[in-house]
């Protein structure tokens, strides 16, 4: 009888004490899974801007034309603002030497990023996405 | 006595030392899932570029055979393999893994590397894509 009442009440709250002091880790564990998962979909998400703007660009004609028509088709997959790299990449098919052309596209897609504080500050992040694209050779027949 | 001193000092921090081996597994098992979806992101990646490295190098038809009405990929000079190393290229990451041209056909097969956080996890993708050359001015 002794033996029990003294484990008693010497164990009485320990283990909610002990989960006490632990759920806040726990939730910091949880927090971090849905971290590391919008990052990953934001990640994507840039790659996949990438993807469509590369994919449009190689439908223009011209460097002009397809550069105005990655940034429309990118900004329509990015959530926020998209800032097309300076080393886009647009090199014109020949019909008559049948040599294809290409379009390289690299840029960063800026998308809000809040709710993660204890992690990472909240407003906004940047990923990168790089993409190319064949462009057929019949594509410069007038 | 010494039983009942003992037991419950013995048994304190049990849950503490329980969650310590547990979220050491936890944390690798978020840090598989993260890498996991690296992995799925270069896989998709590679299957792209080779897509359209195959593209480029399906295009460069051969001229000569083409005035006989017949649409080869032109294998003189490299001119396929070229054309696929240049759309390749725009890809720092990418590399192309195999080329082959069989006539009408090419296969490229390409390589996305990535470095994984988790050491021993191997994340580059690899993808693979056959296009076949066509004669454009066929009817």
């Amino acid at each position: 009888m002794t033996r029990l009442s003294r484990r008693d009440t010497d164990d009485r709250g320990l283990l909610s004490t002990e989960l006490a002091i632990l759920m806040p880790v726990m939730l910091m564990l949880a927090l971090l899974a849905v971290y590391v998962v919008q990052v990953e979909r934001h990640s994507s998400r840039a790659q996949q801007a990438a993807d469509a703007a590369a994919r449009a660009a190689s439908l223009t004609r011209t460097y002009d034309d397809a550069r105005t028509a990655a940034q429309s088709a990118a900004e329509a997959v990015c959530n926020g603002t998209v800032v097309i790299l300076d080393d886009f990449e647009y090199d014109a098919p020949d019909l008559t030497s049948f040599v294809p052309g290409r379009v390289g596209v690299r840029l960063t897609c800026t998308e809000p990023f809040r709710g993660f504080a204890p992690l990472a500050g909240d407003g906004t992040r940047t990923e990168s996405g790089v993409a190319v694209s064949a462009i057929e050779y019949w594509l410069s027949a007038p | 006595m010494k039983t009942t001193s003992d037991s419950p000092s013995r048994e304190r921090g049990v849950v503490t030392a329980m969650f310590a081996v547990l979220a050491v597994f936890l944390v690798l098992i978020i840090s598989v899932v993260a890498e996991g979806g690296r992995k799925l992101g270069n896989l998709s990646q590679a299957e792209d570029i080779a897509a359209e490295a195959a593209r480029a190098a399906a295009a460069t038809i051969d001229v000569d055979q083409l005035a006989a009405g017949l649409a080869v990929v032109d294998e003189g000079d490299n001119r396929a393999r070229v054309e696929a190393a240049k759309v390749v290229a725009v890809v720092p990451a990418a590399s192309i893994e195999d080329f082959i041209v069989t006539g009408d056909s090419v296969t490229v097969v390409v390589r996305v590397s990535g470095d994984s956080f988790v050491p021993g996890l191997n994340i580059d993708g690899v993808g693979s894509h056959r296009a076949l050359a066509f004669d454009p001015f066929s009817p």
